[in-house]
């Protein structure tokens, strides 16, 4: 009974953060795809990318992330979109951390066009870490519970709430 | 293949599956937006002020030139525009430009208009390449039927490096933005 309590709650955790990480990419795509031109700005102000790259960045990440975001939320490939927003985690980590080290300004343009204040960068990085570890909690769960995943027959289990 | 290779392959596989719907989104969300960008930009600085070119780029139609031509203009009695916020004017600007911030244009057309009269030739500029206040305000400007505007890329930035005349926010300059003035009686 102790064990089945305890599969109950990591099974709701998992839950919780799938519709958690997923509504906020979700959020945060909205105003990339909406001004394509602004959120080009952006990508080349990391100054990361070369000069052919930026503008199918600003095209692609918006996309990738509102997609990844819509699946985590259904709990559909869970697994697939929570890796993707993962991965994105990553790439948006090590980009910060490389402009941080350099010294670069830059605005993150995250959730917003915005200008960022200065020293943001750090804040941002931090953020983005926390972010990072509930995004492996979902890619590394034994199950998603209440996930179309289950629905369709991709998960194991009869219920919303299965039992190993 | 034990489970965790199987759990992994498939865990790839649906990244896979996520990555290609989102980039199918991103294309078609492009293709739609009213602000859509071509797959490739103008982000090399070597060819002027880096955008992301298009319909919807602030550098289209514009006329560039670059410090020697800017300095050439200056010495001929073209009239700058210092297109950046009221601050970094305050702080340095080209000797003898105006202050004219790109969003306050509205309110200072009629006034423009009348200084630039003839023939004479306008040169704006902002901070650097990468700012595009600059290019807005030349292209109201040109909208506004004023047809010799420049607009000089590399902007303070360039002009100061280059060790051309500077100055702070004096008297002479007459800045098109003025302090409130007491009312006249």
């Amino acid at each position: 009974m102790k064990h089945g309590g305890s599969q109950l709650l990591n099974q709701s955790t998992v839950l919780i953060l799938r519709l958690f990480l997923g509504a906020l990419f979700i959020y945060a795509s909205l105003h990339k795809l909406g001004d394509p031109v602004s959120f080009s700005k952006i990508i080349y102000g990391y100054k990361i990318l070369p000069a052919w790259a930026v503008n199918l960045a600003a095209i692609v990440l918006p996309g990738v992330e509102l997609i990844a975001g819509v699946f985590l939320v259904l709990g559909l490939l869970s697994r697939g979109a929570s890796l993707t927003i993962t991965l994105s985690l990553g790439v948006f980590i090590c980009s910060l951390a490389y402009n941080l080290w350099r010294g670069l300004e830059f605005d993150c343009g995250c959730f917003s066009f915005a200008h960022s204040p200065r020293g943001a960068a750090a804040d941002l990085l931090i953020r983005d870490l926390v972010l990072l570890a509930l995004g492996l909690r979902v890619v590394f769960a034994r199950r998603y519970a209440c996930s179309l995943d289950w629905l369709f027959g991709l998960e194991r289990g009869g219920k919303c709430f299965a039992r190993d | 293949m034990n489970a965790s290779d199987h759990k992994l392959a498939r865990a790839l596989c649906e990244t896979v599956v996520v990555l290609i719907i989102g980039l199918l989104a991103g294309f078609s969300n492009n293709a739609l937006s009213s602000r859509s960008i071509p797959l490739v930009g103008r982000w090399d600085k070597a060819y002027g002020a880096p955008s992301p070119g298009g319909a919807h780029d602030a550098t289209r139609g514009n006329i560039e030139i670059d410090g020697g031509e800017a300095l050439r203009l200056f010495q001929e009695g073209a009239i700058f525009l210092d297109a950046r916020p009221a601050e970094p004017y305050a702080e340095r600007h080209i000797r003898g430009a105006y202050s004219l911030p790109e969003k306050q244009l509205a309110a200072q057309m009629e006034e423009l208009l009348a200084m630039i009269e003839g023939d004479r030739k306008a040169v704006v500029y902002c901070q650097s390449m990468e700012c595009d206040e600059a290019h807005l305000l030349a292209r109201a400007l040109r909208e506004a039927g004023i047809r010799e505007v420049f607009v000089f890329a590399g902007g303070m930035k360039e002009w100061e490096a280059a060790g051309y005349p500077v100055e702070k926010s004096v008297a002479t300059t007459v800045p098109l933005i003025k302090p409130a003035a007491p009312p006249e009686s």
